[in-house]
């Protein structure tokens, strides 16, 4: 047995129902090959670089199984074209994801998280904070890291005392 | 007036880590300078096996957008 892990972005802008059906036919399209593990949907999160013009974008966790795999070049390109989804990247694991992982890779986890960030339009930091979510896992410490980033101070202009004393 | 230099070490073998998961961007960014580039082995004191599953798992962070190829070029 073969262990893969994929994560992709889903557009931000997306309601939860459509979030759903896109989740859904992902879903399918491994059950053709391979049997579905765990799925974990992170939420809204800043992207660290812009993707076709988005700053955000709702990243969703996802472990399969296969006998072969030979239907991962398919389910590549699948996500590839797939014009919902803003990025994907498959990895191999070398071991079955262990209990812990799984247990976090419960969607019902973050649906109110996530519901509350595309309703507030792009306010990512605000729901983390006010959502009632009691789950304090890495994807805030994650979120606030993030936000250190953005706050980081700016480069100070170098200003050549010679050419003012002039 | 002699030069004390700071003692290097491993991160990765003081704390038994023998895995780097590439979603894991709080650790990966210790190893990362404020431009995000990727600090030389030199530098951090990783040994050699570890230092090549981190720059794998920092270019498959920065793949996925979790971390910036550049940090000049997104302000």
């Amino acid at each position: 047995m073969k262990y893969f892990e994929t994560l992709y972005i889903v557009n931000p802008n997306f309601e939860q129902s459509r979030l759903d059906t896109i989740i859904k036919d992902v879903e399918k399209n491994i059950g053709k090959f391979g049997n579905i593990i765990g799925h974990n949907i992170w939420g809204k999160k800043r992207l660290a670089y812009q993707i076709d013009n988005q700053k955000y974008g709702t990243f969703v966790l996802l472990y399969f199984e296969t006998e072969e795999g030979s239907g991962i070049a398919g389910f590549e390109s699948y996500m590839k074209l797939n014009i919902s989804v803003i990025r994907a990247q498959t990895i191999r694991l070398k071991l079955r994801p262990s209990e812990a992982v799984l247990e976090k890779s419960i969607p019902s986890d973050n649906e109110y998280k996530l519901r509350q960030s595309i309703e507030d339009g792009g306010k990512p930091y605000k729901t983390s904070k006010d959502s009632l979510v009691n789950d304090e896992s890495a994807e805030q410490v994650e979120m606030e890291n993030m936000k250190e980033i953005d706050e980081s101070e700016p480069i100070p202009e170098r200003i050549d005392t010679d050419t003012e004393q002039e | 007036m002699a030069f004390v230099s700071k003692r290097k070490y491993c991160y990765f073998k003081e704390n038994n880590i023998t895995e780097i998961d590439y979603k894991d961007v709080k650790l990966l960014r210790r190893f990362i300078t404020e431009h995000g580039k990727i600090m030389p082995r030199r530098i951090t004191g990783t040994n050699s096996k570890m230092h090549r599953k981190l720059v794998r798992a920092i270019k498959r962070a920065r793949n996925i957008a979790l971390m910036p190829y550049a940090n000049i070029a997104s302000d």
